[in-house]
């Protein structure tokens, strides 16, 4: 982030505009209150002015580098105190010379400049610590603008994945090829004809309930995705192999609706439907460091090509995880030469 | 059936029957069509595989009258098994995609059945595989050129599949250096090895990304990133430098494609 002085017009103007305006009362107060002759007035509220007013400029430079989030306040007050200290030391000092070796007649302005220099010191650190202040302000707008902006960009992202989802969801290449199996099974296996299709309905009433924002028990999510992989292993038979690992308290944890479905698809996806071999998805979830750590694994063929579309499911998941836990890096992503794996990291907080 | 044959095969002696291959990787998808299929005593049924590489082995071993063919497979796809084939029976899709259909009728398929499909619907669909059958008018010849089709235009080419005397190799579109027309065939040059496909160079141009392969010459489509320069080349003409050293003729109009792709 540049310094809004010098990067941004009406930033720099006022800044000009206000020095100007202390450059004039400085002025008046030397000339009408302390009776000082005209020309020396003028050079003096010219010169310490201007300089301060480059002083502050590099200010920012002291605030913007200064990690202030990371520091307790006290040592946040100590490391300005003692930057202003020698700023200040320097511009009063660099100031006294310029008009030293400036200003004919300058013994006997001397005893004057000498006894107001305490008086220069305060007000300059008045000024100090209101550029400061100013400059927290600034970069701390900025960051909520920016906070702001990305978060909007993420719910839209969302927006748009959901609409992607919706899609999805009532995927037709996976609904009319269940229901062909099911129409199949009728003449074979009625009876397994008729547990295919309450499964089907499960799983269509659960994705239809879904909403955006809503946490849902993990053992709600995982009686769908069995209900999702029951059906895709009449599919698929021996192809799809499908293991579990649960630590028992695990399974009232809360997590984001509809998280896991779209991890099981993506493995399904790149997994069984591009491999001859028996594909094994694994899901492994534990709890760990105040987080449920959901890992699904999958392996694949490694010479299948790539399908195309890789990865707009798993950003979607990547979105809804960082909108709703307002964190990043929730899920992490691990390819290996045969296998994948997603791990979501889902913060369980105690209430 | 057996006996249901021989009692029609009586009946009907001079009936012919017509063989018939199942391919589709579900097994479930597989007996529908078996089932619904034992109504008709005018097919057999010889052999079922459930991907594309043991279905093009079974219908070169067989060389079936019709096929039935599911698109979505493991390893390569219904259409990618057919641009590899030498014999063409009569194909009937099944599949549950819809986006397919204009690109199945293109290929002259006899139907295309959208599952799931009542009996009656397989039936209209094996009518019409009969009369095509049985009208000695299918000419082999035409339909392995009407194979090539244009993809959806939001599906480009991501892979090319060909064959390697009895071997099946998928090759990745981005390991591809370039093409070379031959004929009615192709030369895919891959950092493998150059290999024949029977397809033409406008079928190419067509279905792949136009931002990754230019066509710089009526013989020549290149992959942009395999470009290290542009060389000049006698008067008025120019040559490509790749990567792998080979130089590669630019015509006049490949060469202001390729300004335009380059952003020259």
């Amino acid at each position: 982030m540049p310094n809004p002085f010098i990067s941004k017009k009406e930033y720099s103007i006022s800044y000009a505009l206000v020095w100007v305006l202390i450059i004039g009362t400085h002025l008046a107060v030397l000339y009408f209150y302390s009776q000082q002759p005209l020309l020396e007035s003028v050079i003096d509220a010219v010169v310490f002015n201007i300089l301060f007013a480059g002083l502050g400029l590099s200010v920012w430079y002291a605030v913007r580098y200064y990690d202030s989030s990371q520091s307790a306040p006290l040592d946040v007050f100590l490391y300005h105190f003692g930057t202003a200290a020698i700023a200040l030391s320097c511009w009063l000092g660099i100031g006294y010379f310029l008009i030293s070796i400036s200003m004919p007649g300058f013994e006997k302005y001397k005893e004057f400049l000498d006894n107001s220099m305490i008086w220069r010191g305060i007000s300059g650190l008045l000024i100090y610590s209101v550029i400061v202040l100013i400059y927290y302000l600034y970069i701390h707008s900025e960051d909520l603008k920016l906070r702001v902006e990305k978060e909007a960009k993420l719910k839209l992202q969302v927006r748009e994945g959901e609409i992607e989802r919706l899609k999805n969801q009532i995927n037709p290449h996976f609904l009319f090829n269940s229901l062909n199996s099911v129409s199949s099974l009728t003449m074979s296996k009625p009876d397994a004809a008729r547990e295919m299709l309450v499964k089907l309905s499960d799983f269509l009433r659960y994705s239809l309930e879904f909403k955006e924002n809503e946490l849902t028990l993990l053992s709600s999510e995982l009686d769908h995705i069995e209900h999702y992989l029951g059906i895709e292993k009449v599919r698929f038979g021996d192809r799809l192999l499908f293991s579990i690992q649960i630590h028992s308290d695990c399974k009232s944890c809360r997590v984001p609706n509809m998280i896991l479905q779209p991890l099981i698809e993506n493995a399904i996806k790149h997994g069984v439907y591009e491999s001859i071999e028996p594909v094994e998805i694994r899901a492994d979830i534990r709890f760990e460091d105040e987080s449920l750590v959901i890992s699904i694994k999958n392996t694949f063929d490694p010479e299948a090509a790539p399908r195309k579309g890789k990865g707009i499911g798993l950003q979607n998941v990547s979105n809804r995880m960082s909108l709703i836990y307002q964190a990043d890096n929730l899920v992490h992503v691990k390819k290996g030469f045969d296998d994948f794996e997603v791990v979501l990291y889902i913060p369980q907080t105690s209430n | 059936m057996t006996l249901k044959l021989f009692y029609t095969s009586l009946k009907h002696p001079i009936s012919m029957n017509y063989s018939v291959i199942i391919i589709d990787d579900e097994q479930p998808a597989r007996d529908i069509i078996r089932s619904y299929l034992s109504r008709h005593v005018d097919f057999e049924l010889i052999a079922e595989c459930s991907n594309g590489f043991e279905g093009l082995k079974l219908i070169h071993e067989h060389k079936p009258d019709l096929i039935f063919l599911d698109i979505q497979m493991p390893k390569i796809t219904g259409f990618e098994m057919l641009e590899l084939l030498d014999h063409f029976p009569a194909i009937i899709f099944s599949t549950a995609f819809d986006e397919y259909a204009i690109k199945a009728f293109d290929m002259s398929a006899v139907d295309y059945l959208l599952k799931p499909y009542s009996q009656i619907r397989f039936d209209q669909a094996v009518k019409r595989a009969l009369s095509k059958l049985t009208e000695q008018s299918i000419d082999r010849e035409q339909m392995s050129k009407l194979v090539e089709t244009k993809y959806l235009d939001s599906e480009k080419l991501n892979r090319i599949v060909v064959k390697t005397g009895f071997k099946i190799k998928v090759i990745p579109i981005d390991q591809i250096e370039y093409f070379e027309a031959d004929d009615d065939y192709v030369i895919v040059y891959t950092p493998e090895g150059r290999f024949l496909k029977q397809q033409t160079m406008k079928y190419l141009v067509a279905n792949l990304d136009s931002k990754e392969f230019i066509r710089v010459h009526r013989s020549f489509i290149v992959s942009i990133n395999q470009i290290v320069q542009i060389e000049p080349y006698e008067k008025d003409s120019k040559v490509l430098m790749l990567k792998n050293g080979k130089k590669i003729k630019v015509s006049k109009s490949g060469l202001k494609s390729l300004k335009e792709a380059l952003g020259l």
